[in-house]
């Protein structure tokens, strides 16, 4: 439309400010390059010293093994099935566990962010749950749970919850006031509400907080999965502690670190579809 | 004054605490008539419109908001994560809201940004998108809480200009709060002064459309409401 584009070059050209930060974008680009391939770089630098270290001779091979011995031993343990097993049962624990502590966290943190009442019920329990060592719970989990499946997946869960809860009831805590009443004045119903405001409002801080949750299962995991694991990556390390074999164990550690790495990739993707209102240029 | 009531409060009276901002308010505003209600800040005149627009729980008193009240504040309050066409047709129903919504959006000049973000938008672009979204719903009565005073002289003038249009195209009856007495005159049937918690000043303009800023009529009558508001004319006349 022709007639338009004459007040909105006025505008741009009057206004002088909202132009401006756009401004200092392209530099950010330039130095953010570098950065990224360095920090895939990074652990490669870490290897290098590692195998260097070891052909000096400053590891002793039953101390620490080298890179290229534990690269053996995780391809004898993946030929041989035990490592994609051990991974998949671990995967599991840690997936149903994120699912019930992920999913309790949703559901609470609703309750207490939304309405004051259920504040003043959840919100006690999840701050006592938040500063008992949860570690100590593993023997009443035996006791309660037996050494099976359940203990692991219910540590994983609780641990899973409270970063998750923390974060989604501080967010939606802090959904702006004027945006409510704007949903107020156009009277967005109940559903309007929660897709077009608090939803998009929340999800910044949620992921923030899905990210700690992550992280705080796989560390869960790997504690319960010291205690009577018969599968999974824990079993595998347990194992090899009685054989001394250190490369085993140092394969398993690897396998825990990529799926911690893994996982936060995902939820970086996710968090940056998630504001990409946000970070969409200024382009006029 | 044959047309009939669209809002109205009587003996409205609203206190925060111990601090009364409106003691016994009686208004009526009609179908299709523009009021300006001026005040100083803190006056009161943003609570009464809060009311009326059905924001404010806490009033005393008798309130008839309207039928499809719809208010357009100070800031734009875009919800900034939807694009702008979205943030229009919020809460909007109908097969044809999408196309409800870029037609408004057309009147107020912002065809082609329909998929823009609204951060991408200059702040009178913004309060474009903003009158847009209060327009799409045909709302019978407009409330404006000082929409412009956030924009620059020149955006300012123009979205003035687009509010007078657009208001004569669908007709609601408007309230708009302000603190520029020029602006009142320019664009409203009927001026109203508040001072401390009521209504002091009820004044008529029938002057002609497009009023221009230095007709003689507008000019004695922004120094009568000036001083009516206390304003020493030697020294704060806004040029």
């Amino acid at each position: 439309m022709s007639v338009d584009t004459a007040p909105r070059e006025l505008v741009s050209a009057a206004a002088g400010t909202p132009a401006a930060p756009g401004r200092p974008r392209p530099r950010r680009r330039r130095i953010e390059l570098p950065y990224r391939l360095l920090r895939l770089l990074s652990p490669f630098i870490l290897v290098g010293l590692w195998q260097l270290a070891s052909s000096t001779g400053l590891l002793a091979e039953r101390t620490f093994p080298p890179p290229a011995t534990v690269v053996d031993t995780a391809r004898f343990l993946w030929e041989s099935g035990e490592l994609p097993d051990a991974i998949l049962v671990s995967l599991r624990r840690a997936a149903l566990g994120f699912l019930l502590g992920g999913g309790l966290a949703v559901v609470l943190g609703a309750v207490a962010g939304l309405s004051r009442l259920g504040d003043a019920l959840v919100d006690p329990y999840v701050q006592m749950l938040r500063v008992l060592p949860l570690f100590g719970l593993v023997p009443l989990f035996i006791i309660w749970f037996g050494i099976k499946e359940e203990p692991k997946i219910y540590l994983v869960a609780l641990f899973a919850l409270v970063p998750l809860y923390l974060n989604l009831v501080a967010a939606l805590r802090g959904v702006d006031r004027d945006l409510q009443e704007v949903a107020a004045s156009l009277r967005l119903n109940r559903w309007e509400r929660l897709r077009h405001l608090y939803v998009p409002a929340v999800l910044p801080g949620a992921l923030v907080g899905l990210r700690q949750s992550l992280g705080a299962a796989l560390v869960a995991l790997v504690v319960a999965e010291q205690v009577n694991a018969g599968a999974g990556l824990g079993y595998l390390i347990n194992n090899a502690r009685d054989f001394l074999r250190t490369d085993i164990i140092v394969v398993a550690l690897l396998c825990y670190a990529v799926l911690g790495l893994l996982t936060d990739a995902v939820v970086r993707v996710l968090e940056r579809a998630a504001v990409r209102w946000r970070d969409e240029g200024v382009q006029r | 004054m044959s047309s009939p009531i669209v809002a109205a409060a009587r003996g409205v009276r609203r206190a925060f605490g111990d601090h009364v901002v409106l003691d016994g308010i009686d208004l009526e505003i009609r179908t299709g008539e523009f009021v300006a209600l001026l005040g100083r800040s803190g006056c009161g005149k943003s609570t009464l419109l809060r009311i009326l627009a059905g924001l404010d729980g806490g009033a005393e008193g008798e309130v008839l908001g309207g039928r499809e009240p719809a208010v357009v504040f100070q800031d734009p309050r875009l919800f900034p994560w939807r694009r702008v066409l979205d943030n229009v047709a919020l809460g909007l129903r109908g097969p044809d809201a999408r196309e409800r919504a870029e037609r408004v959006l057309a009147e107020v000049g912002l065809t082609g940004r329909e998929r823009a973000w609204p951060r991408q938008l200059s702040g009178g672009q913004r309060q474009r998108v903003a009158l847009a979204r209060a327009l799409v719903r045909e709302p019978d009565l407009l409330l404006l809480d000082e929409p412009f005073s956030a924009l620059d002289a020149l955006t300012r003038i123009s979205a003035q200009e687009l509010v007078q249009s657009l208001v004569e195209t669908h007709q609601p009856a408007v309230l708009m709060v302000t603190h520029d007495v020029e602006e009142a005159l320019l664009l409203a049937d009927r001026v109203l002064v508040m001072d401390t918690g009521g209504l002091v000043h009820d004044e008529r303009i029938d002057l002609p459309r497009p009023r221009r800023r230095d007709h003689p009529e507008i000019v004695r009558r922004r120094s009568a409401l000036l001083r009516l508001l206390g304003v020493d004319q030697g020294a704060s006349v806004p040029a």
